[in-house]
């Protein structure tokens, strides 16, 4: 299946970044929609928890990753929500087909009783995803960045 | 079950929205500081304190939450290095 998912560059956290949109099937709820900040720095998919407020997903009943994660200044409890399908859209803007399986966190920031953040909290595709589907982010002549399987 | 093209249409018009909200940030920092805003169609359809109550007033609109942008207005940007 020839894999070239569209990319598009919007400001997050005070830089242009490349950035995803994406929807999830979880379970039999409605499809949850996102978007997210595509980068390798981050290990793993992570749903903020802006996103899964829409939600009925009961996401802090879920096991905790052990190990203590970082975004800037904030601490992050990262929810292992299991495995689910993601789906893309691709440069004509159908959906494609199957969707990856590929397991989400959820990222919960870690706030002191009265406290508020007080910056956006993006989703992220991290590295785990490309790994395992074999994808690289790639640039075109124009620029423009995707998300594509490349046979090297 | 869905069709395809319904999903896909949902996926373009929720970027779309996304963009949307990324164009005006600067003008919604002025309005609606610190509030989270709901995004639908290209307008600024609910703000409120919480995603959660947010995503309860357009649930009484008639319009499902999570295929809806909700994002938060910070008062000032923060930059971060990742």
């Amino acid at each position: 299946m020839a894999i070239k998912i569209p990319l598009f560059k919007a400001k997050s956290l005070g830089f242009e970044r490349d950035m995803a949109t994406f929807s999830i099937k979880y379970g039999t709820l409605p499809t949850l929609f996102s978007t997210a900040i595509v980068d390798t720095g981050c290990p793993f998919v992570i749903l903020s928890e802006n996103v899964l407020g829409k939600t009925r997903i009961p996401y802090m009943s879920f096991p905790s990753l052990e190990r203590p994660v970082s975004l800037g200044p904030v601490s992050m409890e990262l929810k292992n929500l299991g495995e689910c399908d993601i789906f893309f859209k691709d440069e004509s803007g159908n959906t494609l087909e199957p969707p990856f399986k590929q397991t989400i966190y959820a990222g919960i920031p870690i706030l002191g009783r009265n406290q508020k953040l007080n910056f956006e909290l993006p989703s992220f595709i991290g590295k785990e995803f490309l790994d395992k589907h074999q994808l690289s982010i790639v640039k075109n002549r124009g620029g423009k960045s995707f998300i594509c399987k490349i046979d090297i | 079950m869905r069709k395809q093209a319904d999903f896909s249409s949902d996926l373009n018009s929720y970027e779309g929205d996304f963009l949307f909200f990324r164009s005006k940030i600067e003008e919604l920092r002025k309005e609606l500081p610190n509030k989270f805003v709901a995004i639908k169609d290209k307008e600024v359809i609910s703000s409120g304190d919480s995603v959660a109550k947010v995503a309860e007033s357009i649930r009484k609109q008639g319009i499902e939450p999570s295929g809806t942008v909700i994002e938060f207005v910070s008062k000032k940007e923060q930059v971060l290095i990742l």
